[in-house]
């Protein structure tokens, strides 16, 4: 197969290509949890511990001011 | 991690508009082929053999496209990184440095029929050839820190015959390192038999028949 695209730098036009993958079928994005590059910080979600207890020292019911 | 940027999509553009796209939150996994530097200072170097470009260690490959229409993959165009999910698909120069190898590939994905292109890549693992000395296969383990294993036949040799067990090669693309290293290493014997098999039959058919000599 020969290309006459701009493939990647370096490759002239008119080129052989290294491989045909077919015609497309989708298109996405891949964002892997941890890198596949070794030594690379893995993109760990953050997880946010949400306390769903009131606070001792929080008031849990404010009485209504009586209307004047 | 590198985090590749969002391809803007405009009119005009050389990208498919082909819906909402699915994220995943792991890397596709297909065969490729690089090519191992010739000269000391390349020796280490996992070369991309069309490209003629190495591959950094230890940091993720980002395709490059001179297109100022759009960022590598494009759908129209045949940038990007690529891999297949059928090793024996895979073309091979006449270097008997190449060695075969998966890639991990991720960042914005186009997928075929038969294989992916994509914006970012690394080596997963390597197999390398006979040819390939051990300090060699040390010293690159060592400086992309991926596992680089021995193949008693020639890579190309390898990829044929994966490609004609494809439930053996997807489970080699897919497994954990110690499962490739069991899988590679229960394989060779059969491999290696089938290849001494073939060149046997090769030397059988191409040897000349012995003629008497005949008096003119």
């Amino acid at each position: 197969m020969v290309h006459n695209q701009p493939l990647v730098r370096g490759v002239p036009r008119g080129s052989v290509l290294p491989v045909d993958i077919g015609p497309v079928r989708q298109r996405f994005t891949a964002e892997p949890v941890s890198s596949p590059v070794p030594g690379e910080p893995s993109a760990e979600p953050v997880i946010e511990l949400v306390r769903d207890e009131p606070a001792h020292d929080a008031p849990t019911h404010v009485p209504a001011e009586p209307a004047r | 991690m590198t985090s590749p940027p969002r391809e803007p999509r405009g009119a005009g553009e050389d990208v498919l508009d082909v819906g909402p796209a699915p994220d995943v939150p792991h890397p596709v996994l297909g065969w490729r082929t690089w090519r191992l530097g010739r000269r000391a200072q390349r020796r280490t170097d996992l070369i991309a053999p069309l490209a003629g470009l190495p591959w950094p260690s230890r940091q993720a490959m980002v395709a490059f496209c001179a297109s100022p229409t759009h960022a590598p993959p494009g759908d129209r165009c045949g940038c990007g990184l690529y891999a297949v999910a059928d090793p024996g698909r895979l073309d091979w120069g006449p270097s008997d440095h190449e060695v075969l190898g998966v890639v991990a590939l991720w960042g914005q994905v186009v997928e075929g029929t038969r294989g992916w292109r994509a914006s970012h890549g690394y080596p997963r693992f390597v197999v390398t050839g006979p040819a390939i000395a051990e300090e060699q296969r040390a010293a690159l383990a060592r400086r992309y820190g991926v596992p680089v294993h021995r193949s008693e036949v020639p890579p190309r040799v390898l990829a044929a015959q994966l490609g004609a067990d494809r439930a053996r090669a997807d489970a080699l693309r897919r497994g954990s390192d110690a499962e490739v290293a069991t899988a590679l290493a229960a394989g060779m014997p059969e491999w290696r038999r089938r290849w001494s098999a073939g060149q046997a039959a090769a030397e059988t058919a191409c040897r000349p028949r012995r003629r008497g000599w005949r008096r003119r």
